[in-house]
């Protein structure tokens, strides 16, 4: 098992795990399950992160991890996309509530699936992936005496320890609000009909981008980062398709934008996205998230 | 731009109640909740309040029963909360009143978050403002 060595990402390259995850999961590849929508993204764009701004009243999330838990940073974005789809295209009769909370992904990817394996910072996108699915996904939030309210990233990590992991008062709950299906993603077309149907998909790579986005909006591929984000949108209709990736670092980067995309955003080539980091095999769709009845109505409307 | 058209939709459902509002106060009340509601807005002395709470919850009822596009019942209050400020009206302005549309609303049961997808849970969400609107029937 490759080992984290620092730095502000995490995702650990390891695809021994990535393959033992798989073979726990009803559809771990999403080839399996393609054929009733393939090609129905063609042509189409498609701006998941509108839906999170709707959803959200316009409380868009801007992630900012402080230490290496890209990968549930990135499972959280697509856990926010997921929901937002369900409320604003699916009519769900659910609430947003608040976005998703990382530190119980985290520690839960690590702990309850790892199994204590990973030595420091960092994670694997298919336990990410296989906790969200199995113990669920929770909004910022108290829950009893166990306060995610803000990110903490000292709380992420402290959780994710070997022999820690996520509060026990915590999993009940959480096992309530599942992803209800994961699936491996490789290829662009995959990726730009499970955004067309509206799946996020969160991606893993050792791929590093440009901090600064050309004219139109794209990023260049540049260093590398052993990191996860996640898709945000597809843009199959432009003459340059390719997909928003969203990172987790803040206002990171800067240059012009298309499509009113989020701050810390890129686009990135068809081609490039396929070949740089889908290829690498810790790539994820989410579908479906059981999520909250709306609470008690406001009576004092008068 | 879809919320647009639904405070407009509200607001001519008002103007439309003002126009057939009744020459006296006429209060309809089945149960000691909506007397209660009655009581309370008996005791409000603005004439001009009066006519603004009628025209709020009859036009509430009447958009309710014919607006397909909220799916939810937790949709309606924002609605209704643009539409109020849009005339000017500050909730908790007279609380004893507040209180007792308070307490019907829970007897009622809208304080539980419902789905609105068929025409009968339109109708029983109109239903709960039409109770309100019998109650505070004034010109």
């Amino acid at each position: 098992m490759s080992e984290f060595l620092g730095g502000n990402d995490g995702w650990v390259d390891d695809p021994a795990a990535v393959e033992s995850v798989m073979n726990d999961l009803p559809f771990p590849v999403f080839q399996d399950v393609w054929t009733p929508i393939k090609g129905t993204g063609k042509g189409k764009k498609i701006l998941l992160y509108e839906f999170i701004k709707e959803a959200s009243g316009g409380k868009f999330p801007h992630r900012k991890q402080t230490v290496g838990d890209c990968v549930a940073q990135g499972a959280a974005y697509a856990v926010d996309a997921v929901k937002s789809v369900d409320i604003v295209i699916n009519k769900e009769f659910e609430e947003w509530v608040a976005e998703t909370a990382t530190e119980d992904i985290y520690a839960g990817s690590r702990v309850q699936i790892g199994k204590g394996r990973i030595r420091g910072d960092g994670s694997i996108g298919a336990w990410a992936a296989r906790y969200v699915n199995e113990y669920g996904a929770l909004p910022r939030g108290k829950y009893g005496n166990v306060d995610l309210t803000t990110y903490s990233g000292s709380k992420a990590r402290s959780w994710g320890r070997s022999g820690a992991g996520v509060p026990q008062t915590l999993i009940p709950v959480a096992k309530k609000h599942p992803v209800l299906t994961v699936s491996k993603v490789t290829t662009y077309e995959e990726v730009r009909d499970l955004i067309s149907n509206g799946y996020a998909v969160t991606i893993a790579s050792n791929q590093g981008f440009s901090s600064r986005r050309d004219s139109e909006g794209f990023a260049a591929p540049k260093g590398s980062w052993a990191h996860q984000m996640c898709i945000l949108g597809v843009d199959d209709e432009y003459k340059r398709p390719g997909v928003l990736v969203q990172n987790s670092w803040g206002t990171w980067n800067g240059g012009p934008k298309r499509h009113n995309q989020p701050n810390g955003s890129f686009w990135v080539d068809a081609e490039e996205i396929e070949k740089r980091i889908l290829k690498k095999g810790d790539s994820w769709a989410f579908s479906g998230y059981e999520g909250f009845q709306p609470r008690e109505l406001n009576t004092r409307i008068i | 731009m879809k919320k647009a058209v639904l405070i407009i939709a509200l607001l001519v459902g008002f103007v439309g109640y003002q126009q057939n509002a009744p020459a006296e106060p006429q209060v309809v009340a089945s149960s000691s909740e909506l007397d209660q509601v009655s009581k309370a807005f008996s005791e409000i002395q603005s004439t001009e309040d009066k006519v603004l709470i009628y025209k709020l919850f009859s036009g509430s009822a009447e958009y309710l029963k014919n607006c397909k596009s909220l799916q939810a019942t937790q949709q309606f209050d924002p609605i209704l909360g643009r539409v109020q400020s849009s005339y000017g009206w500050n909730r908790e302005k007279y609380p004893a009143f507040t209180d007792s549309v308070s307490a019907y609303l829970v007897a009622a049961g809208y304080n539980v978050p419902k789905p609105l997808t068929t025409d009968q849970e339109r109708l029983d969400f109109a239903g709960i403002f039409e109770g309100l609107a019998e109650a505070t029937k004034y010109e």
